[in-house]
């Protein structure tokens, strides 16, 4: 049985993998969440909420062939796995319940 | 001159983590210090790198204490308590040499390295012949000494995660210190000079036997280690 709960990095590692596709990797993954969030994770955050999401079987990853950028190191690329998908839509399920009938209660500053 | 730190990208290398794990994270490292060579130029790209292996540092280090587990730690201690016990010896040597230049020149007060530091230190007495910056230098010296060769020794033995033997040698000497802090520095003329307690005789027992036992129990580990290192690795 896989367990879907998972913490707030966690979750937001798991929707930057799924927005990003096959191209979600470690230094991909911290831009998003840094252009999104705002906040700066260090990339070892990043790698070890990564290794924590692959042991729960929510992401699956694979190595590139070494990269002259990298100083010929491999590239791990992740990619959401089934269950992963289910634990998104469980968690955004759990969030819609949560806020439900909670109108907002300032203007929104980017339709202003 | 476009490669990364490379004092810091060999710091990442010595925490022992998984080799897998940490190519992952250096690579990004370096990929992104390629970008910001070009964004921010050389210096500030440097800087980031530096920056950013100290934040990445605590990760690495946490997996190698996973990876490494009980052997590990074994390994590690056993380099120490030799490079302690090598401090030790050192010690020794050097009290000889500066009290023999101490007679020399001042006559014959007995004293101790360490009593001399505390007394230059903590200003506990001005009548101590070795003050000053000898005494403290030596002090730094031989502080220093246990993590440096405990580092090296664990380097030249293939060790791929150094930084822990040198870790282990800190903590022993912190724990050194803070019993000398609590209970006094033994002198030959006894710690008159000190504001605690004579030192008791555990004390003296425990520093006995760190010197005499240390080096055995040392060099049996390293021995037994070193067979493990040597051994070509199988291909996985």
């Amino acid at each position: 049985m896989i367990d879907p709960s998972f913490g707030p990095l966690e979750l937001a590692v798991l929707l930057a993998v799924a927005r990003l596709g096959d191209g979600a990797y470690g230094l991909a993954i911290r831009r998003d969440l840094a252009a999104r969030t705002g906040r700066d994770h260090s990339v070892g955050a990043i790698y070890t909420t990564l290794a924590r999401l692959e042991a729960k079987q929510l992401v699956v990853s694979r190595a590139t062939d070494p990269l002259p950028v990298r100083g010929g190191r491999t590239r791990r690329e992740f990619r959401l796995t089934g269950a992963g998908a289910h634990a998104l839509d469980a968690a955004r399920r759990h969030a819609a319940s949560v806020w439900g009938g909670v109108a907002p209660t300032t203007p929104d500053p980017e339709s202003a | 001159m476009t490669e990364p730190p490379v004092t810091a990208e060999r710091l990442l290398e010595t925490l022992g983590a998984d080799p897998e794990f940490r190519d992952m994270i250096v690579g990004d490292l370096r990929e992104e210090h390629a970008l910001r060579l070009d964004w921010d130029g050389e210096h500030a790209a440097r800087r980031w790198y530096r920056r950013e292996a100290l934040r990445v540092a605590p990760h690495l280090l946490r997996d190698g204490v996973r990876r490494l587990g009980w052997r590990g730690t074994r390994r590690a201690a056993g380099t120490a308590m030799t490079a302690v016990v090598c401090a030790y010896l050192a010690h020794v040597a050097l009290v000889g040499i500066v009290l023999r230049a101490t007679h020399l020149l001042y006559g014959d007060t007995g004293t101790t390295i360490r009593g001399a530091v505390r007394s230059w230190t903590l200003d506990l007495s001005r009548d101590h012949p070795v003050r000053g910056p000898i005494a403290l230098a030596l002090l730094l010296a031989l502080t220093a000494l246990p993590p440096l060769v405990s580092g090296v020794a664990a380097a030249t033995q293939g060790d791929d995660a150094p930084v822990f033997p040198v870790l282990a040698a800190c903590a022993v000497q912190l724990a050194d210190f803070l019993i000398q802090l609590a209970f006094g520095f033994p002198g030959p003329t006894g710690p008159v000079w000190a504001p605690g307690p004579f030192v008791p005789a555990w004390v003296v027992v425990c520093q006995c036997l760190l010197v005499t036992v240390g080096p055995v129990v040392g060099a049996a580990f390293l021995v037994s280690e070193r067979a493990r290192f040597s051994a070509p690795r199988t291909p996985a």
